[in-house]
């Protein structure tokens, strides 16, 4: 994929992961065009409705971490 | 007559806010079965491998049970089952094969980025007061 692509992925989590954690802890989110597309309880149900969308590039998809989850990694 | 020394670019990632701390997270490229999908990965030296929430593996259509899995032992002592496979990466514009496992029992919340094919390939310099990461080729 386009390395630009994976930087800008990367460059927007480093502005906005902070408010993705108060707004969708625990949530399955896709980003796209610099902005929430998707949220879900399920990776699945993301895959399959960017499947269905037909986005591109390939949204980012990931579940947000909880505080917890942070924890248990330290 | 003179040698040409090729230094590549180191690729840098910012450290990301998390709960006001900082977290070594970084985004990836991630081929399955000729799509790529970006991850984001918890960049974790402890972990011998690269590990994806199996749900990831779900979600995509991969059969990731095709393979045997290892048993890999984490933080409580317990072994989880990883099905390991290899697929090709991507770390910035560098493109490569590593092993990378996938497990429903991660008991972490990330996927993480461990050891096998990755630190032996970068030199990986986790610099949090400057709040980036630096991956530096040695291939």
């Amino acid at each position: 994929m386009e390395a630009l692509q994976l930087q800008k992925y990367d460059e927007w989590l480093a502005e906005h992961l902070d408010e993705l954690v108060t707004q969708y802890p625990g949530k399955v989110v896709a980003i796209h065009g610099d902005k929430v597309v998707i949220v879900s309880d399920l990776e699945s149900e993301v895959y399959s409705q960017i499947r269905e969308r037909g986005l591109e590039p390939m949204p980012l998809v990931f579940r947000v971490p909880r505080e917890e989850d942070l924890q248990s990694i330290l | 007559m003179s040698s040409v020394v090729t230094q590549m670019k180191p690729i840098v990632f910012r450290y990301k806010p998390i709960w006001r701390r900082l977290a070594p997270i970084i985004t990836m490229g991630v081929k399955i079965e000729g799509i790529w999908y970006p991850v984001e990965v918890y960049v974790d030296s402890g972990s011998a491998y690269t590990v994806l929430h199996a749900r990831i593996a779900d979600g995509v259509g991969f059969d990731y049970r095709a393979v045997e899995p290892i048993y890999l032992q984490v933080g409580d002592g317990s072994f989880i089952p990883v099905y390991l496979h290899d697929l090709e990466v991507q770390m910035g514009a560098e493109r490569f094969t590593a092993k990378v496992g996938f497990s429903e029992k991660l008991g972490v919340g990330f996927n993480l980025l461990g050891r096998a094919d990755i630190f032996d390939r970068f030199r990986i310099c986790f610099q949090e007061s400057q709040g980036i990461l630096t991956f530096e080729s040695g291939k």
